[in-house]
Protein backbone atom coordinates (compact mmCIF):
# COMPACT_ATOMS: atom_id res chain seq x y z
CA UNK A 1 0.00 0.00 0.00
CA UNK A 2 1.20 3.21 -1.00
CA UNK A 3 2.29 5.77 1.86
CA UNK A 4 2.35 3.09 4.65
CA UNK A 5 5.60 4.25 5.69
CA UNK A 6 3.65 7.41 7.48
CA UNK A 7 0.73 5.56 8.87
CA UNK A 8 1.32 3.84 12.42
CA UNK A 9 1.96 0.03 12.44
CA UNK A 10 -0.48 -1.20 14.74
CA UNK A 11 -2.96 1.31 13.03
CA UNK A 12 -2.58 -1.45 9.98
CA UNK A 13 -2.25 -4.18 11.98
CA UNK A 14 -5.75 -3.55 13.34
CA UNK A 15 -7.83 -2.67 9.88
CA UNK A 16 -6.02 -5.77 8.24
CA UNK A 17 -3.89 -4.04 5.85
CA UNK A 18 -0.51 -5.67 6.80
CA UNK A 19 0.08 -8.95 4.22
CA UNK A 20 1.61 -11.99 6.06
CA UNK A 21 4.64 -10.96 6.08
CA UNK A 22 4.55 -7.68 7.77
CA UNK A 23 2.21 -8.99 10.58
CA UNK A 24 4.72 -11.58 11.44
CA UNK A 25 7.62 -9.07 11.61
CA UNK A 26 5.35 -6.77 13.19
CA UNK A 27 4.22 -9.50 16.18
CA UNK A 28 7.74 -10.40 16.82
CA UNK A 29 8.83 -6.39 16.99
CA UNK A 30 6.32 -6.36 19.61
CA UNK A 31 7.58 -9.00 21.83
CA UNK A 32 10.99 -7.17 21.93
CA UNK A 33 9.70 -3.43 22.10
CA UNK A 34 7.60 -2.84 25.09
CA UNK A 35 6.38 0.64 23.78
CA UNK A 36 5.04 -1.11 20.62
CA UNK A 37 3.47 -3.35 22.26
CA UNK A 38 1.91 -0.67 24.88
CA UNK A 39 0.86 1.28 21.52
CA UNK A 40 -0.84 -1.72 19.98
CA UNK A 41 -2.58 -2.43 23.02
CA UNK A 42 -3.87 1.23 23.38
CA UNK A 43 -4.83 1.47 19.88
CA UNK A 44 -6.60 -1.58 20.33
CA UNK A 45 -8.57 -0.50 23.20
CA UNK A 46 -9.42 2.48 21.54
CA UNK A 47 -10.45 0.78 18.56
CA UNK A 48 -12.76 -1.44 20.17
CA UNK A 49 -14.70 1.30 22.28
CA UNK A 50 -15.29 3.21 18.50
CA UNK A 51 -16.66 0.26 17.26
CA UNK A 52 -18.85 0.11 20.09
CA UNK A 53 -20.04 3.82 19.19
CA UNK A 54 -23.80 3.72 17.86
CA UNK A 55 -25.65 5.50 15.78
CA UNK A 56 -27.21 9.14 16.90
CA UNK A 57 -31.24 8.40 17.33
CA UNK A 58 -33.34 11.51 16.25
CA UNK A 59 -36.81 12.52 18.04
CA UNK A 60 -39.96 10.61 18.35
CA UNK A 61 -41.48 13.03 16.11
CA UNK A 62 -39.38 12.38 13.23
CA UNK A 63 -41.10 10.33 10.71
CA UNK A 64 -43.83 12.17 11.29
CA UNK A 65 -42.50 15.34 10.64
CA UNK A 66 -40.98 14.08 7.33
CA UNK A 67 -44.49 12.82 6.35
CA UNK A 68 -46.31 16.12 7.08
CA UNK A 69 -43.91 17.37 4.55
CA UNK A 70 -44.23 14.84 1.73
CA UNK A 71 -45.73 16.20 -1.14
CA UNK A 72 -48.86 14.20 -3.28
CA UNK A 73 -46.06 12.71 -5.95
CA UNK A 74 -46.27 9.09 -7.41
CA UNK A 75 -49.96 7.80 -7.95
CA UNK A 76 -51.20 3.97 -8.05
CA UNK A 77 -50.00 3.07 -11.90
CA UNK A 78 -52.58 0.37 -12.72
CA UNK A 79 -50.39 -2.22 -14.19
CA UNK A 80 -53.35 -5.14 -14.05
CA UNK A 81 -54.29 -6.14 -17.54
CA UNK A 82 -57.29 -5.00 -19.09
CA UNK A 83 -59.01 -7.97 -19.69
CA UNK A 84 -58.85 -11.46 -17.67
CA UNK A 85 -56.60 -14.23 -19.13
CA UNK A 86 -59.38 -16.30 -19.86
CA UNK A 87 -61.93 -13.49 -22.01
CA UNK A 88 -58.53 -12.31 -23.36
CA UNK A 89 -57.58 -15.65 -24.76
CA UNK A 90 -60.65 -15.87 -26.64
CA UNK A 91 -61.40 -12.66 -27.46
CA UNK A 92 -57.91 -12.77 -29.24
CA UNK A 93 -58.79 -16.30 -30.70
CA UNK A 94 -61.84 -15.09 -31.96
CA UNK A 95 -60.56 -12.42 -33.87
CA UNK A 96 -57.55 -14.24 -34.71
CA UNK A 97 -59.89 -17.06 -36.56
CA UNK A 98 -62.03 -14.24 -38.01
CA UNK A 99 -59.58 -12.41 -39.63
CA UNK A 100 -57.94 -15.39 -41.14
CA UNK A 101 -61.44 -16.96 -42.26
CA UNK A 102 -62.55 -13.83 -44.00
CA UNK A 103 -58.79 -13.73 -45.87
CA UNK A 104 -59.20 -16.82 -46.99
CA UNK A 105 -62.74 -16.80 -48.27
CA UNK A 106 -62.07 -13.14 -49.72
CA UNK A 107 -59.29 -15.33 -51.60
CA UNK A 108 -61.16 -18.23 -52.65
CA UNK A 109 -64.59 -16.66 -53.14
CA UNK A 110 -63.00 -14.38 -55.80
CA UNK A 111 -65.20 -14.23 -58.94
CA UNK A 112 -67.52 -17.16 -57.40
CA UNK A 113 -71.06 -16.17 -58.33
CA UNK A 114 -73.99 -18.57 -58.29
CA UNK A 115 -77.79 -19.14 -56.24
CA UNK A 116 -78.24 -19.04 -53.39
CA UNK A 117 -79.28 -22.20 -51.33
CA UNK A 118 -80.91 -22.87 -48.75
CA UNK A 119 -79.02 -23.52 -45.93
CA UNK A 120 -77.17 -21.56 -43.37
CA UNK A 121 -73.56 -22.18 -44.79
CA UNK A 122 -74.16 -21.42 -48.35
CA UNK A 123 -75.61 -18.29 -47.51
CA UNK A 124 -73.59 -17.19 -44.77
CA UNK A 125 -70.72 -17.90 -47.87
CA UNK A 126 -72.91 -16.04 -50.44
CA UNK A 127 -73.28 -13.15 -48.36
CA UNK A 128 -69.88 -12.98 -47.85
CA UNK A 129 -68.48 -13.27 -51.08
CA UNK A 130 -71.10 -10.37 -51.83
CA UNK A 131 -68.75 -8.16 -49.03
CA UNK A 132 -66.11 -6.14 -51.35
CA UNK A 133 -62.94 -7.79 -51.11
CA UNK A 134 -61.18 -4.45 -49.96
CA UNK A 135 -63.19 -4.54 -46.55
CA UNK A 136 -62.51 -8.65 -45.89
CA UNK A 137 -58.97 -7.59 -46.32
CA UNK A 138 -59.06 -4.62 -44.00
CA UNK A 139 -61.03 -6.32 -41.56
CA UNK A 140 -58.38 -8.92 -41.24
CA UNK A 141 -55.68 -6.49 -41.33
CA UNK A 142 -56.75 -4.91 -38.16
CA UNK A 143 -58.05 -7.58 -36.64
CA UNK A 144 -54.44 -8.65 -36.69
CA UNK A 145 -52.99 -5.02 -35.61
CA UNK A 146 -55.77 -5.39 -32.51
CA UNK A 147 -54.66 -8.93 -31.62
CA UNK A 148 -51.00 -7.99 -31.80
CA UNK A 149 -51.41 -4.36 -29.42
CA UNK A 150 -53.40 -6.50 -27.36
CA UNK A 151 -50.67 -9.57 -27.26
CA UNK A 152 -48.19 -6.88 -26.85
CA UNK A 153 -49.62 -4.98 -23.92
CA UNK A 154 -49.96 -7.89 -22.09
CA UNK A 155 -46.83 -8.92 -22.55
CA UNK A 156 -45.09 -5.80 -21.94
CA UNK A 157 -47.10 -5.68 -18.57
CA UNK A 158 -45.60 -9.01 -17.71
CA UNK A 159 -41.99 -8.41 -18.17
CA UNK A 160 -42.83 -4.90 -15.98
CA UNK A 161 -43.97 -7.19 -13.04
CA UNK A 162 -41.03 -9.55 -13.82
CA UNK A 163 -38.54 -7.42 -14.04
CA UNK A 164 -35.53 -7.80 -11.45
CA UNK A 165 -33.53 -4.68 -11.07
CA UNK A 166 -29.82 -5.11 -11.22
CA UNK A 167 -28.06 -3.40 -7.95
CA UNK A 168 -24.53 -2.34 -8.42
CA UNK A 169 -22.52 -4.55 -6.86
CA UNK B 1 -38.42 -6.19 2.26
CA UNK B 2 -34.95 -4.90 0.44
CA UNK B 3 -35.08 -1.71 -0.24
CA UNK B 4 -35.29 -1.54 -4.04
CA UNK B 5 -38.52 -3.48 -3.87
CA UNK B 6 -39.35 -0.90 -1.38
CA UNK B 7 -38.35 1.97 -3.91
CA UNK B 8 -40.72 0.47 -6.52
CA UNK B 9 -43.59 0.05 -4.70
CA UNK B 10 -43.05 3.96 -3.39
CA UNK B 11 -43.23 5.07 -7.10
CA UNK B 12 -45.93 3.10 -7.37
CA UNK B 13 -47.22 5.45 -4.88
CA UNK B 14 -47.32 3.39 -1.46
CA UNK B 15 -46.42 5.94 0.77
CA UNK B 16 -46.19 3.33 3.83
CA UNK B 17 -43.63 1.59 2.11
CA UNK B 18 -41.41 5.16 1.80
CA UNK B 19 -42.27 4.90 6.07
CA UNK B 20 -40.53 1.95 6.26
CA UNK B 21 -37.60 3.47 4.21
CA UNK B 22 -37.62 6.37 6.55
CA UNK B 23 -37.33 3.84 9.47
CA UNK B 24 -34.92 1.91 8.38
CA UNK B 25 -32.21 4.91 7.35
CA UNK B 26 -33.07 7.48 10.07
CA UNK B 27 -30.54 7.25 12.88
CA UNK B 28 -27.65 6.80 10.18
CA UNK B 29 -28.85 10.02 8.22
CA UNK B 30 -29.51 11.70 11.56
CA UNK B 31 -26.02 10.68 12.76
CA UNK B 32 -24.38 11.67 9.94
CA UNK B 33 -25.57 15.12 9.52
CA UNK B 34 -24.75 15.58 13.41
CA UNK B 35 -21.52 14.91 12.85
CA UNK B 36 -20.82 17.68 10.35
CA UNK B 37 -23.52 20.31 12.22
CA UNK B 38 -23.06 19.32 16.07
CA UNK B 39 -26.26 20.40 16.95
CA UNK B 40 -29.49 18.06 17.21
CA UNK B 41 -32.06 20.61 16.38
CA UNK B 42 -30.35 21.15 12.97
CA UNK B 43 -29.10 17.80 12.16
CA UNK B 44 -32.43 16.98 12.40
CA UNK B 45 -33.85 19.61 10.49
CA UNK B 46 -30.92 18.53 7.54
CA UNK B 47 -32.12 15.15 7.80
CA UNK B 48 -36.15 15.71 7.34
CA UNK B 49 -35.25 17.51 4.34
CA UNK B 50 -32.63 14.70 3.26
CA UNK B 51 -35.37 12.82 3.49
CA UNK B 52 -38.09 15.13 1.43
CA UNK B 53 -35.14 15.81 -1.46
CA UNK B 54 -34.64 11.77 -1.53
CA UNK B 55 -38.58 11.06 -1.94
CA UNK B 56 -38.59 13.76 -5.08
CA UNK B 57 -35.60 12.63 -6.58
CA UNK B 58 -35.99 8.60 -6.26
CA UNK B 59 -37.87 8.21 -9.83
CA UNK B 60 -34.15 9.35 -10.67
CA UNK B 61 -32.02 7.00 -8.75
CA UNK B 62 -30.62 4.73 -11.09
CA UNK B 63 -29.02 2.12 -9.18
CA UNK B 64 -25.33 2.76 -10.01
CA UNK B 65 -24.64 2.27 -6.20
CA UNK B 66 -26.70 0.94 -3.54
CA UNK B 67 -29.34 3.19 -2.05
CA UNK B 68 -27.99 3.53 1.03
CA UNK B 69 -24.59 4.86 -0.37
CA UNK B 70 -26.73 7.19 -2.72
CA UNK B 71 -28.79 8.74 0.62
CA UNK B 72 -25.92 8.77 3.11
CA UNK B 73 -24.16 10.30 -0.09
CA UNK B 74 -27.03 13.54 0.12
CA UNK B 75 -26.93 13.83 3.49
CA UNK B 76 -23.63 14.16 3.80
CA UNK B 77 -23.43 17.00 0.93
CA UNK B 78 -26.96 19.06 2.34
CA UNK B 79 -24.78 18.72 5.95
CA UNK B 80 -21.93 20.41 4.59
CA UNK B 81 -23.68 22.83 2.54
CA UNK B 82 -26.14 23.96 5.74
CA UNK B 83 -22.67 24.36 7.69
CA UNK B 84 -21.11 26.45 4.77
CA UNK B 85 -24.46 28.60 5.65
CA UNK B 86 -24.13 28.82 9.04
CA UNK B 87 -20.68 29.09 9.10
CA UNK B 88 -20.00 26.76 11.54
CA UNK B 89 -16.46 25.85 12.56
CA UNK B 90 -14.70 22.89 14.67
CA UNK B 91 -11.53 22.72 15.49
CA UNK B 92 -9.41 19.34 14.78
CA UNK B 93 -8.37 17.29 17.67
CA UNK B 94 -5.14 18.70 16.70
CA UNK B 95 -5.69 21.82 18.27
CA UNK B 96 -4.75 20.72 21.87
CA UNK B 97 -5.98 24.42 23.59
CA UNK B 98 -9.36 23.34 22.38
CA UNK B 99 -9.23 19.83 24.22
CA UNK B 100 -8.05 21.27 27.26
CA UNK B 101 -11.52 23.49 27.38
CA UNK B 102 -13.12 20.77 27.55
CA UNK B 103 -11.27 18.96 30.28
CA UNK B 104 -12.23 22.71 32.29
CA UNK B 105 -16.16 21.82 31.30
CA UNK B 106 -16.21 18.08 32.75
CA UNK B 107 -16.44 18.31 36.25
CA UNK B 108 -15.49 20.19 39.53
CA UNK B 109 -12.79 18.27 40.79
CA UNK B 110 -10.19 14.99 39.00
CA UNK B 111 -11.76 12.91 41.50
CA UNK B 112 -15.83 13.68 40.29
CA UNK B 113 -14.37 13.34 37.10
CA UNK B 114 -12.40 9.98 37.24
CA UNK B 115 -15.45 8.75 39.27
CA UNK B 116 -17.87 10.17 36.43
CA UNK B 117 -16.31 10.28 33.41
CA UNK B 118 -14.67 6.56 32.17
CA UNK B 119 -12.88 6.05 28.52
CA UNK B 120 -16.35 6.20 26.58
CA UNK B 121 -16.89 9.75 28.26
CA UNK B 122 -13.91 11.14 26.93
CA UNK B 123 -14.04 9.85 23.80
CA UNK B 124 -17.21 11.05 23.28
CA UNK B 125 -15.77 14.63 24.39
CA UNK B 126 -13.29 14.44 21.89
CA UNK B 127 -15.31 13.02 18.77
CA UNK B 128 -17.05 16.13 19.33
CA UNK B 129 -14.34 18.17 18.88
CA UNK B 130 -13.53 16.80 15.21
CA UNK B 131 -13.71 18.55 12.20
CA UNK B 132 -17.02 17.73 10.20
CA UNK B 133 -14.99 15.82 7.89
CA UNK B 134 -13.04 13.92 10.19
CA UNK B 135 -16.10 13.49 12.07
CA UNK B 136 -17.90 11.84 9.55
CA UNK B 137 -15.57 9.33 7.87
CA UNK B 138 -14.73 8.25 11.28
CA UNK B 139 -18.72 7.50 12.09
CA UNK B 140 -18.87 5.59 8.65
CA UNK B 141 -15.95 3.50 8.92
CA UNK B 142 -17.00 2.15 12.28
CA UNK B 143 -20.73 2.02 11.65
CA UNK B 144 -20.51 0.72 7.73
CA UNK B 145 -18.12 -1.49 9.50
CA UNK B 146 -15.09 -0.60 7.81
CA UNK B 147 -16.02 -0.42 4.15
CA UNK B 148 -13.59 2.26 2.87
CA UNK B 149 -15.27 2.49 -0.53
CA UNK B 150 -18.65 3.26 0.26
CA UNK B 151 -16.91 6.11 2.53
CA UNK B 152 -14.78 7.00 -0.50
CA UNK B 153 -18.51 6.76 -2.55
CA UNK B 154 -20.15 9.05 -0.05
CA UNK B 155 -17.57 11.89 0.83
CA UNK B 156 -16.08 11.57 -2.54
CA UNK B 157 -12.26 11.46 -0.70
CA UNK B 158 -10.36 8.85 -2.64
CA UNK B 159 -9.37 5.89 -0.22
CA UNK B 160 -5.70 6.92 0.57
CA UNK B 161 -6.76 10.36 1.94
CA UNK B 162 -10.13 8.49 4.40
CA UNK B 163 -7.05 5.78 4.92
CA UNK B 164 -4.57 8.82 6.19
CA UNK B 165 -7.14 10.55 8.01
CA UNK B 166 -8.50 7.46 9.85
CA UNK B 167 -4.87 6.99 10.88
CA UNK B 168 -3.99 10.46 11.62
CA UNK B 169 -7.30 11.05 13.58
CA UNK B 170 -7.33 7.92 15.76
CA UNK B 171 -3.54 8.28 16.71
CA UNK B 172 -4.48 11.93 17.82
CA UNK B 173 -7.03 10.58 19.59
CA UNK B 174 -5.01 7.91 21.12
CA UNK B 175 -2.46 10.14 22.09
CA UNK B 176 -5.01 12.77 23.99
CA UNK B 177 -6.88 10.05 25.83
CA UNK B 178 -3.56 8.49 27.05
CA UNK B 179 -2.40 12.12 28.42
CA UNK B 180 -5.65 13.11 29.66
CA UNK B 181 -6.10 10.01 31.75
CA UNK B 182 -2.59 9.86 33.15
CA UNK B 183 -3.51 13.47 34.15
CA UNK B 184 -6.03 12.43 36.06
CA UNK B 185 -4.82 9.28 37.66
CA UNK B 186 -1.96 11.56 38.80
CA UNK B 187 -4.38 13.74 40.30
CA UNK B 188 -6.28 11.53 42.51
CA UNK B 189 -2.64 10.09 44.26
Amino acid sequence: MDGKKELKEWWLSLDGDLDPAEQKRFEEAMEKDIVLATNYSQAKTLDHALSKQEAEQPSMRFSKNVFEQLPQLYKKINIEPLFTKRALTIGVFAIGSFSVLSIILAFFLEGTTGSVESNFWSTYIHQLSNIPKQWLLTIGLVSFCLSAVILLDQFLKKQILKKKPKVAP
Amino acid sequence: MDDIHLIRKILQGDQPAFRTLVERYQDYVFTITFKVLKNREQAEEVAQDVFIKVYKMLGSFKQKSKFSTWLYTIAYRSALDQARKKKIRTDSIENENRFLQIEDRMGKSPAFNILQKDLNQHLQNALEQLKPIDATVMSLFYLKEKNVQEIGDITGLSISNIKTKLHRVREQLRIQLVSNLRTEAKDLI
